[in-house]
C-alpha cells in the first residue's frame, strides 16, 4: 500500500482519534496518573502534539485530494479541524495559565510573583499579562446552610497595556480583559492577628490568607521567628448549635484558636475579635478580617483559533450531511 | 469492518496507556497502586517505625538541650528541624530545658493517598516539664499534654518522612485532608 493511501485512510485517521481521546481521557480523569491533568495541557504532552501534527496531514492530504477531485462539500470541515488543529499547537506555545490570591483592598501589579507558584504555567512564549488590579469588594451569595456557596462575584479597577476602568468577575463565567481571561475559583477569610512578643515588640501585624470557608474549615499560619503554629477556624455568625457553652457563651463572630508550639498545646479555645490572650511570652488578638478570591488567570492565542474553528467544523458538518442527504433524495427521486 | 474498527480501538487505547506511563511520571508506580500491587503491610510498619522514631527523637533533643546527635536519622523536613531547635534555643537562653516524656502514643488510622504519601493519625499523651538548664532542677510540676497528631509524611530516598504534621487537642474534630496535600508535593 502507497504512504499516500495511508495517510488518507480512514483507520488511520480513526486510529489517530481514537488515541488521542484515550490519552486526555485517562490524563484528565487521572485513573492512571497521580494527578488529573486541564484539557489544553494534555494536548500540550508530546503524544498528543504528534499524534495531532500526524491527524494534520492527513486532513490536508483529504483535502487537497478532495479539492482535485471536485468534491468540495466537506471543505469548510477540514478548514475548521485545521484551526482546531493549528489553534492547539499555538496554543502549545503561548498559553499563560496561573492563580492569584486578591484580598479586599489589595493592589497588585500583575508580576510573576503576584501568582501562587505551584499554579503557574507557562509554555514557552508566555508571559502573564501586565495589568494592575485593584480589588475593592467580593460578595459571596451563601446557601441557606451557610456552608455553601452559590456564586462569588468581585470588583475593582483595572490598568492595562491601553485601557484602564472598571471590573466585575465572578465564579460562573469568565471575564475577557485585554485579551486574558478572569474567573473567580476560591473564596476565604484573611484575617489579621496583631501578636506581640515579651517586650510588647509587634512580631504579626498582617492579614494572613487562610482558607476559613466554610465555617468548619481549619487553617493555621506560622511566624519565622517563632516557633508558634496557630490553627484558626472561623464561625463568622457565632456557634449555631451545640457549640454555646464550648465557646462560653460568647455570641457574634467567633474565632476557634489553638496555639501549638511544637506537640505543646499552649490555647484551645473560642475569642472574639479584639479579645487578647496571652500565651506564655506572647499575645495574640484577632483584630480584623477580611475577605479573598482566588484568580484563575487564563491567557491563550490558540483559543482565538480553536473555537471559530469548532465553530465552522460543527456548522460545516451539518450543512454538509444535510447537502447530501438533498443530493441524495434528489437522486432517488430522478 | 466493525472488528477491524474495534481492534483499532484497542491498539490505540494500549499505546495511549504506553504514552501515559512515559509521558506522566510516577504514573506507572500509580497504576500499580491503584491495582492493588502494594505493600501495604511493609508500608504500614515503615510509617510506623517513621513516627515512633519522630517521637523519640524529639523527645531526645529536648531532654538534651538541644544535642543534635541523631539529627540526620530524625525523620523530618527542614523547617520541622528549624522549629524544635528554635523552641531548645529559646528556652536555653532563659535557662530553661524543657523534658518531654512521652507516656502513650496510639496509631489509630493511617491512610496512603498514593505510593509515596500518606497521612498518620496518632493519639499521644506527653509530660512537659521545665528545669533548669544548668542543674536540673525542677522549675514545673509535670504537665499532661493529651493530644492528637496527623502526620504528613513522603516517601524519599526509600524513606518516610514526617513533612508537616498539626497538632490537636483530643476533642478536637480533625478536619479533612487539605485537598492541597493532593498537590503541594
Amino acid at each position: 500500500m502507497k504512504i499516500s493511501k495511508i495517510v488518507v485512510s480512514d483507520e488511520l485517521f480513526f486510529g489517530l482519534c481514537a488515541f488521542i481521546a484515550c490519552y486526555v481521557f485517562i490524563m484528565t480523569t487521572g485513573i492512571f496518573s497521580p494527578y488529573p491533568e486541564g484539557l489544553m495541557k494534555t494536548l500540550h504532552n508530546y503524544p498528543a502534539l504528534f499524534a495531532l501534527l500526524v491527524l494534520l496531514v492527513s486532513v490536508c492530504t483529504r483535502m487537497i485530494m478532495d479539492f482535485r477531485a471536485g468534491n468540495k462539500e466537506w471543505i469548510y470541515l477540514y478548514c475548521g479541524f485545521i484551526m482546531i488543529t493549528a489553534g492547539i499547537f499555538v496554543s502549545s506555545l503561548t498559553r499563560f495559565e496561573g492563580r492569584m490570591i486578591l484580598a479586599e483592598g489589595q493592589i497588585i501589579s500583575g508580576a510573576r510573583s503576584d501568582y501562587i507558584p505551584e499554579t503557574l504555567y507557562l509554555r514557552k512564549f508566555a508571559a502573564p499579562p501586565r495589568i494592575a488590579i485593584e480589588l475593592n469588594r467580593v460578595s459571596p451569595l451563601f446557601k441557606k446552610t451557610g456552608k455553601g456557596l452559590w456564586y462569588v462575584s468581585s470588583g475593582g479597577k483595572y490598568q492595562g497595556q491601553s485601557r484602564r476602568g472598571d471590573f466585575k468577575i465572578n465564579s460562573l463565567v469568565p471575564l475577557l480583559l485585554d485579551g486574558t481571561f478572569y474567573t473567580v475559583k476560591g473564596f476565604g477569610y484573611a484575617p489579621k492577628c496583631f501578636i506581640t512578643g515579651p517586650s510588647g515588640d509587634v512580631m504579626n501585624d498582617a492579614y494572613s490568607i487562610m482558607k476559613l470557608f466554610p465555617p468548619d474549615a481549619e487553617d493555621s499560619f506560622r511566624l519565622l521567628s517563632i516557633p508558634h503554629t496557630f490553627y484558626l477556624r472561623y464561625y463568622p455568625e457565632g456557634l449555631r448549635t451545640g457549640g454555646a457553652s464550648a465557646s462560653g457563651q460568647k455570641k457574634g463572630p467567633l474565632y476557634k484558636l489553638r496555639i501549638a508550639k511544637n506537640l505543646d498545646i499552649l490555647f484551645n479555645g473560642y475569642v472574639s475579635q479584639n479579645e487578647n490572650i496571652a500565651v506564655g511570652s506572647i499575645s495574640v488578638s484577632i483584630v480584623d478580617i477580611k475577605k479573598w478570591v482566588e484568580v484563575a488567570v487564563v491567557r491563550d492565542y490558540g483559543i482565538y483559533l480553536i473555537i471559530p474553528g469548532i465553530a465552522i467544523a460543527v456548522i460545516s458538518a451539518i450543512w454538509g450531511a444535510a447537502v447530501r442527504q438533498k443530493m441524495q433524495s434528489g437522486r432517488v427521486t430522478a | 469492518m466493525i472488528k477491524r474498527y474495534a481492534l483499532i480501538f484497542a491498539s490505540a487505547l494500549i499505546i495511549a496507556l504506553v504514552a501515559v506511563f512515559i509521558s506522566a511520571p510516577g504514573s506507572y508506580d500509580f497504576f500499580r497502586f491503584k491495582m492493588g500491587n502494594y505493600d501495604i503491610r511493609g508500608e504500614t510498619a515503615s510509617v510506623k517505625d517513621a513516627i515512633k522514631l519522630f517521637s523519640a527523637s524529639i523527645s531526645g533533643f529536648y531532654a538534651s538541650g538541644g544535642n543534635p546527635a541523631g539529627l540526620n536519622m530524625f525523620p523530618a523536613e527542614k523547617l520541622i528541624k528549624r522549629r524544635i531547635f528554635m523552641d531548645i534555643n529559646y528556652a536555653k537562653k532563659a535557662g530553661q530545658a524543657l523534658v518531654m516524656d512521652r507516656d502513650k502514643s496510639d496509631i489509630k488510622q493511617i491512610t496512603f493517598m498514593d505510593p509515596v504519601r500518606a497521612v498518620a493519625v496518632v493519639n499521644e499523651s506527653w509530660f512537659n516539664e521545665y528545669q533548669d538548664y544548668e542543674t536540673r532542677k525542677k522549675l514545673s510540676n509535670k504537665k499532661a499534654n493529651i493530644i492528637t497528631v496527623r502526620y504528613f509524611l513522603k516517601k524519599m530516598w526509600s524513606k518516610w518522612i514526617v513533612v508537616e504534621y498539626e497538632v490537636f487537642g483530643r476533642d478536637d474534630k480533625i478536619p479533612p485532608v487539605p485537598v492541597e496535600w493532593f498537590v503541594r508535593i
